[in-house]
């Protein structure tokens, strides 16, 4: 059983990984937070019911540690990974302007939801769970979860929208004297 | 013209509504245009996130990782089973005598009487019982009793080399002494615990299938009112049980490196 948890915990790695990397919007960050809810899950398979769902399992145990890291995180002041986003954005400098534009209004949205908004984002659009799956996962009823995760895309849309051709037009001006 | 909410026009985006009511909508969104602009933010939030945070699909899983899940104690599945004889003990710091086994209230530590082990004659492999001797006190406990190493002296004993130290919750310092295997094939280790206060301990471990290590024997090797240890060494019991419970040989350190990076041969192959 326990050798049959560690790895279907492998095969859910790369989920996992991008769960994290949502909420935290860093890959080191992301990682940490990964190898925090391996370890703390490990330590509690004896909680996980054979038969249920792991990653939902695991998603909660992710989202409490990352909810608890929340004050010092932002004490610390957290990065984000957007030069190594424009990088995999292909050769193009205005499509990696643009991606790398919309990358930031995304990224800096987020940094701006309540937490749980976060994760709801993370949960459904992100990874692709049902409200249900979600509403349980937070401990919502669906009708919360959904009013939420609608008032949180909304600004995400906004944001991304609102990033006007004028602001492409700002960044692509300062590139021109400061990058090349 | 009807009022949507915005939740059920989420829904209708995220293919959540029951196939009638999407229909429904579906008609809706052919001749309004006002709907239709409501529902371009749920379309194009979904897109873009889903898009934002792909990256870490694509790149390789690192190496911490794997040996993180791989390598992490776990917590017995006989947890549930057994749950006074098998609960870990998680504070390192209530006293050395405590530390290492497990403490249910009807189960009592593991105790056998020193002079028993010191001739060798009935090791209480088996035995759940305590009994202490005056001076120093000998532990030993059986694998049945399923005594759940502390998470700090397994996470040394499961990536840590043999000779080298290493410092748990800043006081007690735990050192892997050298590797054997046990007569069914498990993975055992000797170790030596030492705290600040000049107490020792030493005893061995044996790796479980599921990558739990279990506390086998335990004994202070240098208590000063017992008799039975030997200057700067493991006691004689102690000695006494690797030899009873090993196969003969020791695992050499290029071994034991090996075992240690592969995670002691732990699956997934």
């Amino acid at each position: 059983m326990t050798e049959n948890v560690r790895s279907r915990m492998i095969e859910f790695l790369p989920r996992l990984r991008r769960f994290a990397f949502a909420l935290t919007r860093n890959l080191e960050l992301a990682d940490d937070l990964v190898q925090d809810t391996c370890e703390r899950a490990l330590s509690r398979a004896d909680q996980w019911q054979p038969g249920t769902r792991l990653d939902s399992w695991m998603y909660r145990i992710a989202q409490n540690i990352w909810f608890d890291q929340g004050r010092a995180a932002k004490v610390r002041g957290e990065l984000t990974d957007l030069d190594t986003i424009a990088e995999l954005s292909g050769s193009d400098g205005r499509t990696v302007t643009e991606n790398r534009l919309t990358l930031k209004s995304v990224f800096e949205t987020m940094e701006r939801l309540p937490r749980d908004q976060q994760v709801l984002v993370a949960l459904v659009c992100v990874d692709g769970l049902s409200y249900k799956e979600a509403a349980e996962n937070l401990n919502l009823p669906i009708g919360t979860v959904m009013s939420r995760l609608a008032r949180a895309r909304q600004a995400i849309a906004a944001a991304v929208d609102g990033r006007a051709e004028s602001k492409v037009v700002v960044l692509e001006e300062r590139r021109g004297g400061k990058h090349s | 013209m009807e009022n949507i909410p915005d939740e059920e026009l989420m829904a209708f985006a995220d293919g959540e509504l029951p196939a009638t009511e999407h229909a429904r909508i579906e008609a809706l969104l052919t001749s309004d245009l006002n709907l239709r602009d409501r529902l371009q933010p749920f379309v194009v939030s979904r897109a873009v996130l889903a898009e934002a945070f792909s990256e870490p699909m694509h790149l390789q899983i690192p190496d911490r990782l794997i040996k993180t899940v791989l390598n992490s104690p776990i917590s017995p599945a006989s947890a549930t089973r057994l749950p006074a004889k098998s609960r870990p003990i998680t504070r390192l710091v209530d006293g050395l005598n405590d530390l290492f086994f497990s403490a249910g209230p009807q189960f009592g530590y593991a105790f056998a009487v020193s002079a028993l082990l010191a001739t060798g004659a009935g090791l209480g492999w088996f035995a759940a019982h305590r009994s202490m001797t005056p001076g120093g006190i000998v532990q030993t406990a059986s694998l049945t009793s399923e005594i759940v190493a502390d998470p700090a002296l397994a996470r040394v004993l499961e990536t840590g080399p043999s000779g080298a130290a290493a410092l748990a919750d800043g006081q007690i310092s735990i050192k892997p002494v050298l590797t054997f295997q046990s007569q069914d094939g498990k993975f055992c280790r000797e170790y030596d615990l030492a705290a600040e206060a000049g107490k020792h301990l030493s005893g061995f471990a044996c790796r479980q299938s599921g990558g739990a290590w279990h506390v086998v024997f335990q004994a202070e090797s240098k208590a000063a009112a017992s008799g039975y240890e030997t200057a700067g060494g493991a006691s004689p019991a102690l000695e006494a049980a690797i030899e009873k419970f090993s196969d003969g040989g020791r695992i050499e350190a290029a071994d034991e490196a090996a075992l240690i990076a592969k995670g002691w041969g732990a699956p997934p192959h």
